[in-house]
């Protein structure tokens, strides 16, 4: 059954948009985990659900009904809604218990004892009962954020929203965050996580969002989106790609355009100079010595150099229009062999349904300088 | 511990007392000059010579005396004190005064030869009513002198100081109306406060005006340099020692002269020739108990103090509370999204930081409210209850200002609603934080109302001018002064930081927290 629906939902501030007409559907009992990169607008999409920076087109239904904002208070369906946050955000004038309490009391009208009561039971759960007396400020991160949570589920939310709510923290803090956190799970709340923390977001998910682009770029179970990822820059973000690429179009190229840009995105990863030299070696014995003399105005050439830092691998490619034009079968002997000495053997693809037919890959296992 | 403290807390009071032994030793001294007699009025070239800033007389000295130094003063009494101290060589005053101010410090002397003669007259405002007032004026003024009343009031104020005051001005019936006289009590024998009321020939001619043509009487003290702005609308008459002169009479109105006299030069009766100094330096301890005397006990003049300290903290405290509710209001109204209210914050905020507070209550009491029957200590009331509501704005808002937006945001996700998150969350932080502001805040208010004596409110510092003009003794008004404001503002800060320590949430025990709640298990 579906709890929220997005429908078409846009998001700017100013000239630049977040998010760009996105819909999603969050199931009842969906442990949602929100993986993309930095700036894509995670935390944007939090907000709009939340109703605290609503979206500037598009609706969101929650259980079937539209939330409208009146005014700045919000309407009464947002209080199934809770949030913990990156940075904790309690409130320093309050102990723990406080902390916990007020917003109960003010919000749900509970009694203080009645507050008190589901306070006290929610910090043993968490294991902050001990320190309840206590303000914020003389907690350590994972018990600031242990807290965050006790107060947000006291509120008893149908529905709650975690953003990096481990990003702050060192390690062993995050473990302990990150175990309260697959506790709750277990009990069957609604849940979405922002989380950089891969192993985390496969372990306690039934549900993967890639956001990219300002949209849910890629949606799937766990296993579909971390072992077999579809789309490009899924993969590139799962495999923690990085990737350089330069484009050619027509008869004349600045050769040494793409020599600065190549040389300044290897070093950014630390690769050897031998490699690099290589390399670049290769792409002037192939570009300058086989392809260029067929250039015409229609001609098309990317090169590109996409590293993985989660394998150590690096693919250089070079594809190009035109007709069959296989470096192997060149008549220039000595060329032949040098590109193999720098390579140490290349592959030639011809793929008839590409725009630019001929592709030649090279795979390499990059060694870093120490 | 405690016994450390006690050393050097008494450590502490015996160097302030030695540092007040001494202020007062040097206050008394008198510098050492050379010793050129005065024989004749063109000795005084080349010395410097104080005069009243407001005085008729400079353009004369600077012609008379063109290698002088003329150095203008604020009244008489820093006058005196400065002559008896050698600051200044000499100084100028009419002949009436003169000997007025011979009998405060028996120091002084001066040349019976005159350097111009002076005229005194009542000056009214230049208007139908004032010129009507006038021609009364004139012809009660002729009659006084054609019986010879005149010549025994001004004489018998001049030659007696302990002259009483025959009429009752408080209950001079209104058969014609009322008339609202203004006058100066800080330049001499014409006009001065006695046991706190007004006393002197200006006054007594005044009152023996408004009793026989059928007026009651209000009494309006003002600064010297203040006259003017208050017959704008404030006075319907005035009467200070006032010579006329060609430039007044260009903008109000002179009655014919009551007083005409002689302006002489004064200074330390030891440099001038053929002048006996009568008085021998008292010892230093006899000095002293005479001094304070004279500031304190004679003429009941603590009850000025107490006068003073009243207005000042009347004032302030109105202005602390008022204010502090005022800027709060506003400020939850801007909140609210009346947003007029931020932009005029604003430009209110601008314009008291860019103009002394003293201009904007003289533009209130003199343009604003010049014509309205309002007194100075509402009007400073008034105006300080805005300056220190500003003050809270900005305090309120940039201390909400500094917390983390996330505080909002949490708030938000809890489902406060935007009062429980004004209340509950934001203000008792911005509270916490800002508390030091404030307390400066509150200290710079009580400073600033030393000002209100320009507006006729009788508050601490003018209370302390009043008497220094009086006594011509600066030593114990000022000090006295300055500890009261010392105490009186520690006082405020000591209020403060109790209410802040009742409202500290972290000063809280168990028991307020778990209020209502029973802990079972
Ligand atoms: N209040 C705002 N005003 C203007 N721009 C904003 C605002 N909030 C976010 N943005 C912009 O929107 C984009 C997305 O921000 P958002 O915080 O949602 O990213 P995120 O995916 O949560 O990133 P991170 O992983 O760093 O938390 C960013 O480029 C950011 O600069
Ligand atoms: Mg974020």
């Amino acid at each position: 059954m579906s709890m929220i629906e997005l429908l078409n939902i846009s998001k700017s501030y100013g000239q630049s948009t977040v998010l760009k007409d996105m819909s999603m559907v969050i199931n009842d009992g969906d442990i949602i985990a929100v993986i993309g990169p930095s700036g894509c607008g995670k935390s944007t999409l939090m907000r709009c659900i939340i109703g605290r920076d609503p979206p500037t087109s598009g609706k969101v239904l929650y259980n079937g009904t539209e939330l409208i904002k009146t005014g700045r208070d919000l309407p009464k369906s947002c209080e199934k809604m809770g949030m913990v946050f990156q940075n904790f955000n309690l409130f320093p004038h309050m102990t723990v218990l406080e902390n916990v309490m007020v917003p109960q009391i003010r919000v749900l009208g509970k009694s203080r004892q009645e507050a008190y009561d589901k306070a006290i039971s929610l910090l043993r759960k968490v294991g902050l009962a001990s320190r309840r007396f206590e303000y914020p400020e003389v907690l350590s991160g994972g018990q600031k954020q242990r807290a965050a949570i006790a107060r947000t589920l006291a509120m008893d939310p149908e529905v709650v929203f975690f953003d990096e709510p481990t990003s702050l923290l060192d390690p062993l803090m995050t473990e302990e965050v990150e175990h309260v956190i697959a506790e709750i799970a277990g009990e069957g709340i609604t849940m979405m996580i922002v989380t950089h923390n891969m192993e985390f977001a496969r372990n306690i998910s039934n549900r993967v969002l890639y956001l990219d682009d300002g949209c849910v770029y890629e949606d799937g179970s766990p296993e579909q989106i971390f072992d077999n990822p579809k789309k490009p820059k899924t993969k590139a973000f799962i495999r923690k790609l990085r990737v350089y690429s330069f484009e050619i179009f027509g008869k004349d190229y600045d050769f040494p355009e793409f020599v600065a840009g190549f040389k300044q995105f290897c070093a950014k990863q630390g690769f050897e100079r031998k490699e690099i030299n290589a390399a670049l070696a290769t792409c002037d014995e192939i570009i300058n010595g086989i392809i260029a003399p067929t250039l015409n105005e229609a001609s098309h050439i990317l090169m590109q150099a996409e590293h993985s830092e989660s394998t150590g691998e690096t693919i250089y490619s070079i594809s190009y229009s035109g007709d069959r034009l296989d470096p192997h079968d060149t008549d220039d002997f000595l060329r032949l062999k040098l590109i193999e000495h720098y390579t140490g053997g290349f592959l030639y693809e011809f793929l008839e349904d590409e725009e630019m037919h001929n592709r030649v890959t090279v795979v390499k296992r990059s060694i870093k300088q120490a | 511990m405690y016994e450390k403290r006690m050393i050097k807390n008494s450590i502490k009071w015996v160097l302030t007392a030695l540092l007040i032994m001494t202020v007062f030793m040097l206050s008394s001294c008198v510098r050492e000059t050379s010793e050129k007699k005065f024989e004749s009025l063109d000795d005084f070239n080349g010395c410097t010579i104080g005069v009243d800033k407001e005085s008729a007389y400079i353009p004369l000295l600077e012609e008379r005396y063109p290698d002088s130094d003329i150095i203008p003063y604020n009244d008489y009494s820093d006058i005196i004190y400065a002559c008896g101290t050698g600051k200044i060589d000499a100084f100028v005053a009419d002949e009436p005064n003169m000997v007025w101010y011979l009998e405060e410090d028996p120091r002084l002397g001066y040349l019976p030869d005159s350097l111009c003669g002076f005229k005194y007259g009542f000056m009214f405002p230049k208007t139908e009513e004032g010129k009507k007032l006038r021609d009364e004026f004139n012809i009660f003024l002729h009659e006084l002198s054609e019986s010879g009343e005149l010549t025994g009031i001004i004489n018998g104020w001049t030659d007696d100081f302990d002259k009483v005051f025959e009429i009752n001005i408080n209950e001079l019936p209104d058969t014609n109306g009322r008339l609202t006289f203004a006058t100066s009590t800080e330049n001499g024998v014409f006009d001065y406060l006695r046991n706190g009321e007004f006393v002197g020939a200006d006054m007594d001619i005044a009152a023996h005006f408004c009793q026989r043509m059928g007026y009651a009487m209000d009494v309006v003290d003002v600064a010297f340099a203040a006259l003017p702005a208050t017959l704008r609308g404030r006075a319907d008459f005035c009467g200070a020692a006032l010579p006329i002169t060609e430039e007044r009479s260009k903008a109000f109105l002179f009655s014919d002269p009551y007083l005409d006299g002689n302006v002489v030069m004064g200074a330390l009766g030891s440099r001038i020739k053929g002048w006996n100094v009568e008085a021998d330096e008292l010892p230093f301890f006899e000095r002293v108990a005479d001094e304070f005397q004279n500031t304190f006990i004679k003429d009941n003049r603590w009850k000025m103090f107490l006068v003073g300290i009243g207005n000042t903290l009347l004032i302030t405290l109105s202005a602390i509370v008022l204010g502090t509710v005022l800027g709060f209001v506003l400020f939850l109204l801007n909140r609210k999204g009346v947003r007029v209210i931020g932009i005029i914050e604003g430009k209110l905020s601008d314009l008291i930081e860019r103009i002394p507070v003293v201009i904007i209550l003289m533009i209130f009491f003199y343009i604003i409210f010049g014509r309205s029957d309002i007194s100075g200590v509402l009007v400073s009331t008034i105006g300080f209850t805005v300056i220190f509501a500003v003050s809270i704005y900005d305090i309120i808002s940039s201390g909400i200002e500094s917390i983390d937006n996330g505080q909002e945001e949490a708030a938000y996700s809890l489902g406060f609603s935007e009062k429980d998150t004004l209340l509950l969350i934001l203000l008792p932080q911005a509270i916490q934080k800002s508390s030091g502001a404030v307390k400066s805040a509150m200290v710079s208010l009580i400073q600033g109302t030393a000002i209100v004596g320009y507006i006729a409110v009788q508050d601490l510092t003018r209370v302390s001018d009043l008497i220094r003009g009086q006594t011509y003794e600066a030593f114990f008004p000022v000090i006295a002064t300055a500890l009261i404001y010392y105490f009186l503002s520690l006082f405020l800060t000591f209020i403060i930081n109790h209410i802040g320590l009742k409202f500290n949430p972290e000063k809280r025990g168990r028991r307020d927290i778990l209020e209502g709640v029973n802990e079972h298990d």
